[in-house]
């Protein structure tokens, strides 16, 4: 297993990709949520002039929020700055289509998506549907080298139900899995792994990648330390928020404990047809995880 | 990205214990390598904004594992 980081894109993030390329981590995932975090390109492209080894990954990019051509342009301006250390990671949408009020795009323009940025990648000249029409596209002149199309450019999906996984599998791709419980991180990639295998595709030569949040706990620290919250809190809660959405944008995939899938349906029920996340939070705490929280204080671990 | 203080009251130390990978160095360093063990081979941690010490304290981590 190697390690990597994931940012909520700053525009300076380079800076934190520089000093985790000096303490050897492999790869950085950089998040495409346009409303809440700087560019991602922008902000990729500072980080390939800043580095030489680490491996810059989309993670994950979002098909609505540039048409293909763009984003194989993209890919491939990346990929001249940082020959070879590029990673196109993908993902129907969570954050960046919430925070614009809409559920995530389909499996089936994703993978149209795909077909579109790794056929220009691959130098091929195909049929491109926009604005109506079907047109022609390819990249007209790879070959006087302002962009590089030669080095590969592995794809990556992030697939956290089953109809992702099969698509992952059939298009041969890796994998990223946004996770923090165990259990439910062992059976999806053990789903995974069968879907790769149905597909004639070897585990073993594709990348698995479990992508989370978390804090490393001083002595005695409390999971809910102003430091811990602070660190893990935000990848915490994201649980929370897909429950209390589920009735306006439907199941993002990410397992929550047994424990709290009780409160799922009546949380859906309460918020259906609503569009205030707030609202819907603030339900959660009146209603249920008020409780849950006072208890949690009270009994938190000193470790 | 942050907590808004709306989420502050919900996000509990069963919540992080349990959807994060939050623990000691030991205890984290077993999670790894049960994941691991079930077949993952990239493991990619959020470093939040204005916490750069984080990449030094799970560098100390990955170098256990």
């Amino acid at each position: 297993m190697d390690f990597g980081i994931n940012l909520a894109t700053s525009a300076d993030s380079w800076k934190v990709v520089k000093r985790a390329e000096e303490l050897g981590y492999a790869r950085a995932w950089f998040y495409d949520t346009q409303l809440l975090n700087a560019d991602m390109f922008v902000a990729m492209g500072a980080a390939a002039v800043q580095t030489s080894r680490i491996r810059l990954a989309t993670g994950v990019l979002i098909p609505s929020n540039r048409i293909a051509p763009v984003a194989a342009g993209a890919l491939a301006s990346l990929n001249a700055l940082a020959p070879g250390r590029v990673d196109f990671g993908i993902s129907t949408g969570f954050t960046a289509r919430r925070t614009m009020g809409l559920g995530p795009v389909t499996l089936e323009a994703m993978r149209e998506y795909i077909r579109i940025v790794q056929g220009l990648l691959a130098g091929d000249t195909l049929e491109w549907a926009f604005e109506g029409k079907r047109r022609k596209i390819r990249f007209l002149s790879p070959e006087i080298g302002v962009v590089n199309v030669r080095d590969p450019i592995p794809l990556h999906l992030s697939a956290l139900g089953p109809r992702g996984r099969r698509l992952t599998a059939e298009l041969g791709a890796g994998w990223l899995y946004a996770t923090g419980h165990l259990g439910a991180a062992r059976a999806a990639v053990a789903d995974m792994q069968q879907a790769w295998r149905a597909a004639g595709v070897d585990p073993a030569g594709r990348v698995a990648t479990a992508f989370t949040g978390g804090c490393v706990l001083k002595d005695g620290e409390a999971f809910d330390s102003p430091r811990a919250r602070a660190q893990a809190g935000p990848h915490a809660t994201i649980a929370l928020h897909n429950l209390v959405e589920l009735g306006e944008f439907g199941n993002m995939g990410r397992t929550v404990p047994r424990r709290w899938r009780r409160w799922s349906s009546a949380i859906a029920r309460s918020t259906r047809g609503t569009s205030r996340r707030t609202r819907g939070t603030c339900r959660i705490i009146e209603g249920t995880s008020c409780s849950s929280a006072r208890r949690s204080r009270r009994s938190a671990p000193r470790t | 990205m942050f907590l808004r203080p709306e989420e502050q009251e919900v996000c509990t130390a069963d919540l992080i214990r349990t959807m994060t990978f939050t623990g000691t160095r030991p205890e984290i360093q077993d999670r790894l390598r049960e994941l691991s063990a079930a077949g993952y081979n990239h493991f990619a941690i959020s470093i939040r904004h204005g916490h750069p010490g984080m990449l030094e304290d799970w560098a100390d981590v990955f170098a256990g594992v």
